[in-house]
C-alpha cells in the first residue's frame, strides 16, 4: 500500500494548482512596486496570493527586499582580487562597447525624485518643486578654476518643475535645498538628512517649522559630496514612525550625448 | 550611522548592515563616459549580484557569466538611468530579468527535449499507487482544499508559506508585509482550524512543529 502523503506535500499540491491558475509570475517592476508599497491594495493582494504559493518568486522577492545585503556566500568573487579580475574583464568589454558610441560630453546631472508611496509623499513632492536647488558659489566674481567643458548639471525633476536645469561650476562650495514647508500640517519639528546610497549620513539637521512658515533651507557643503555617488534626501516629521521614512533620492549619473 | 536622539532615523534600509565606505578606495571622479562612476557601482554590487544568482542554483561559472552580463547591460543603460530607483534596485532588476529570461529559455529547452522521467517507467508496477490509494489521497486532498479555502486570505497565505516550504516567520512577515507576531499567530490559528476537521487525515496537525520556534 502506498504511504499517506503529508500535510506539507498536499499543501504543496494545492499551491501548485493555485500557481497554475494565477498564470505568469509578477514582473520585477510589480514586485518592486509591491515592496515599496506603491500598488493598489487589490493588486498587492494578488501579489501576496502569488508569493504564498510560489517559493521561487517569494525568494526573489526577499532578495529584492534585502539586496545588496544577501547573507549567503557568493559563488566565486568573494575576494577583492576576484572582483578586480571581474572588473578588468568587464572593463575591456565596455571599452569595446564604447567604440563608436559617439562623443561623450563630460558632465553630470543630479535628479531628485520623491520615493513614491512613502508616508510623506505629499511633502516630498512639494519639497522638490521648491525649485529648490541653489548652489552657493565660491565668490561669484572669482575666476572659475574649471576644466574646459566639465560642468555639473543639476536637473531638478518634480511634480510641476520638470527638466529645469542649472549649470553649476565645479567651484560651488555647497548646495542648499529650499524645502517647501507648507505641506507640513500641523507644523512641527522635522529632521532633514542627506544620506549616501549605503544609508550613511552625510549631514542631518533637526529643524522647526513654525505656523505659516513657507520654507526651510537645508545646506550641504560640496566637500561632503562625491561626484558619481548616489544620495538621498529625506525629510521626516520628528514623530514619524521609523518604519515609514520618506526619502527622496538624489542621484548623480553621467549623461551621454552624441 | 545616523546618530540622533528621538529622531526617527533607523529606517529598514538603514538598519541593515551597511557596506562600510572604504576610505582607501579612490573617490569617484568625473570622467568622460562615466566609467569611473560605474566602476564604483560595480565594486559595490558585484558580489551581491553573484549571491543572487548563486541562490537560484547557478554554478560558479554561470554566476560569473550572468553577473558579467548584468553589469554589461547596466552599463549600456547607465546613461538613461534617471534615479527613479536606488542604483542597487536598478541593477538587481536587470539581474532578475536576466534570470527570468534564462529560466524561461531553460523550461522551453527542457520541453523541447521530450524527456521521460524515470519514475514514470510503465514497466515498473511497484512505482504506482493502486486505484484505491489514489482515491483516498484524492479525497483527503479535496477535504484539505475545502478547509484551506475557508481560511481568511492572510491566514491561508501564512499557512502555505510556513507548512509548504517551511519559511521562517521572519521571511513570511517580510513576504506578506505583516509582523512576525502576526505571521506566528495566523499559522497557529490556521493549524487549529484544520486540526478540528482534518486531524484524522493529517496526524502531524497534532504535533505542532511551530513550538520549536522559527
Amino acid at each position: 500500500m502506498a504511504r499517506n502523503t503529508t500535510l506539507s506535500e498536499d499543501l504543496g499540491a494545492l499551491a501548485e494548482e493555485q500557481r497554475s491558475r494565477l498564470g505568469e509570475p509578477p514582473t520585477t517592476e510589480q514586485l518592486i512596486a509591491y515592496r515599496d508599497g506603491r500598488l493598489p491594495e487589490e493588486e498587492a493582494e494578488r501579489i501576496r496570493d502569488r508569493l504564498a504559493v510560489d517559493p521561487e518568486w517569494a525568494a526573489v522577492y526577499l532578495d529584492l527586499k534585502r539586496f545588496p545585503d544577501l547573507d549567503r556566500p557568493a559563488a566565486g568573487g568573494d575576494s577583492d582580487a576576484d572582483v578586480d579580475d571581474a572588473w578588468r574583464t568587464l572593463s575591456s568589454q565596455l571599452d569595446r562597447t564604447e567604440t563608436g558610441a559617439g562623443k561623450v560630453i563630460a558632465f553630470r546631472r543630479a535628479a531628485i525624485r520623491p520615493a513614491a508611496g512613502r508616508a510623506l509623499l505629499a511633502l516630498a513632492a512639494t519639497l522638490i518643486l521648491g525649485l529648490g536647488l541653489t548652489w552657493l558659489l565660491v565668490g561669484r566674481d572669482r575666476p572659475q578654476p574649471l576644466p574646459s567643458g566639465e560642468y555639473h548639471v543639476v536637473e531638478v525633476t518634480g511634480a510641476t518643475f520638470r527638466d529645469a536645469r542649472l549649470a553649476v561650476p565645479r567651484a560651488a562650495v555647497g548646495l542648499a535645498f529650499h524645502i517647501d514647508a507648507t505641506a507640513l500640517d500641523p507644523p512641527g519639528k522635522v529632521v532633514v538628512a542627506l544620506l549616501d546610497a549605503l544609508d550613511h549620513v552625510v549631514r542631518q539637521e533637526r529643524m522647526a517649522v513654525e505656523a505659516g512658515q513657507r520654507k526651510i533651507v537645508f545646506r550641504v557643503a560640496s566637500s561632503s559630496l562625491e561626484v558619481g555617488r548616489t544620495y538621498q534626501l529625506g525629510v521626516w516629521p520628528s514623530d514619524t514612525s521609523p518604519e515609514e521614512p520618506a526619502l527622496i533620492e538624489m542621484v548623480f549619473t553621467p549623461v551621454f550625448e552624441d | 550611522m545616523f546618530t540622533r536622539s528621538g529622531i526617527p532615523i533607523s529606517s529598514p534600509a538603514s538598519r541593515r548592515p551597511s557596506i562600510a565606505r572604504d576610505s582607501t578606495r579612490p573617490a569617484v571622479r568625473a570622467s568622460p563616459g562615466g566609467k569611473d562612476a560605474f566602476e564604483a557601482l560595480f565594486r559595490e554590487l558585484y558580489q551581491p549580484v553573484l549571491r543572487f544568482f548563486a541562490a537560484r542554483g547557478c554554478s560558479q561559472e554561470e554566476c560569473q557569466d550572468l553577473a558579467q552580463e548584468t553589469f554589461l547591460r547596466a552599463y549600456k543603460s547607465f546613461a538613461s538611468f534617471r534615479g527613479d530607483a536606488k542604483p542597487s534596485t536598478w541593477v538587481l532588476t536587470i539581474a532578475v530579468n536576466l534570470w527570468r529570461n534564462r529560466s524561461r529559455d531553460a523550461v522551453a529547452a527542457k520541453r523541447a527535449g521530450d524527456e521521460v522521467p524515470l519514475d514514470d517507467d510503465p514497466l515498473d508496477p511497484g512505482s504506482a499507487e493502486g486505484p484505491l490509494d489514489e482515491a483516498m489521497a484524492g479525497e483527503r486532498r479535496r477535504l484539505l482544499r475545502g478547509e484551506v479555502k475557508k481560511l481568511p486570505p492572510k491566514m491561508r497565505r501564512c499557512l502555505l508559506l510556513r507548512v509548504y516550504k517551511d519559511w521562517s516567520y521572519r521571511d513570511i512577515a517580510e513576504i506578506l508585509g505583516v509582523t512576525v507576531e502576526t505571521a506566528k499567530s495566523q499559522v497557529s490559528l490556521a493549524r487549529s482550524r484544520l486540526r478540528a476537521s482534518l486531524a484524522e487525515h493529517y496526524p502531524e496537525l497534532d504535533d505542532d512543529p511551530d513550538d520549536r520556534g522559527g
